[in-house]
């Protein structure tokens, strides 16, 4: 049977491709056995998808953060060029 | 008859005001690094300035300037990756720590307070939490991960325009997650405190 060290690495690798079949009937079975896997796997796919959904939000984790003034003035001023010249 | 039904509306000259600082934190949220995350804004608010005839009004605003900047972080990921494509990742210790000589988890994953991240999202705090549990991921191993996120193509297409071989983009994927997972375990999920030796080790 597979280890947990080797289950962990194909319950990642099943987050980006399709398993071979002897894969994922390697960790088929050895989930078949093993509690701490079987949690491991759906923990990390809940942290996938948590992960899949910050990036596909618009939701933010630097509510803080903003562009610095001094970029707001420069780019504002590219910009209004640019209108300028087109007009 | 009401034009902005029909002629899509553009106003450039209110982008940085209406939508900078919420593109700003789009690109830092996923590239890390303020000083690329400014430059990328100002990229993709000249590259939309030059495509704007293009906008049809399909989505807002803001979702179309959105989509513009996506594509610039993605193409400074894959750069960012390429860089090191060719370099086997080192040993990682932190995986290695995980697990026993022979294989077996050292500590048995627990059972989590709460197992639906997905809903934690709705909470600022969580958002904040697992935004610095990315953050604390070694480098190469935050920006392959999150390529990975960002980049609309398959696992496999990523490897060939950033010439990974499949096993290292396997291998970095795999030690990202393991050390995302444990972050949020110890500063989110877990249900008792961590015990202080773990937590200075």
């Amino acid at each position: 049977m597979i280890t947990c060290r080797r289950a962990a690495e194909l319950i990642s690798g099943e987050q980006d491709a399709n398993l071979p079949l002897h894969q994922r009937a390697g960790l088929g079975f050895h989930a078949l056995l093993c509690a701490a896997c079987r949690r491991y796997r759906r923990q990390l796919g809940a942290v996938e998808e948590a992960v899949e959904q910050l990036f596909a939000g618009t939701r933010t984790g630097n509510p803080d953060a903003a562009l610095p003034v001094s970029s707001k003035e420069h780019l504002k001023a590219v910009i209004n060029c640019q209108l300028d010249a087109e007009s | 008859m009401d034009l902005s039904l029909t002629t899509p509306i553009l106003d450039p000259a209110t982008w940085v005001d209406a939508h900078g600082d919420y593109l700003y934190r789009f690109a830092l949220d996923r590239v890390r690094d303020p000083e690329s995350a400014e430059e990328l804004v100002q990229q993709a608010l000249l590259a939309a300035l030059t495509a704007r005839h293009a906008f049809r009004g399909r989505s807002s605003e803001r979702t179309w300037l959105t989509a513009i900047l996506k594509r610039k972080v993605a193409d400074w990921l894959r750069d960012a990756v390429r860089q090191r494509a060719r370099q086997e990742p080192p040993p990682d210790k932190s995986t290695d720590a995980l697990f026993t000589r022979s294989g077996k988890w050292k500590k048995k994953p627990d059972e989590w307070s709460a197992d639906d991240p997905g809903r934690e999202l709705n909470r600022a705090e969580f958002r904040i939490v697992l935004t610095d549990c990315l953050g604390k991921l070694p480098t190469r191993l935050r920006q392959t991960f999150v390529l990975k996120h960002v980049d609309e193509e398959s696992a496999n297409e990523i490897c060939r325009t950033v010439g990974v071989t499949a096993t290292n983009m396997a291998v970095m994927l795999h030690r990202a997650r393991l050390r995302l997972w444990r972050c949020l375990t110890v500063n989110w999920f877990g249900e008792e405190p961590v015990a202080p030796s773990e937590g200075r080790s």
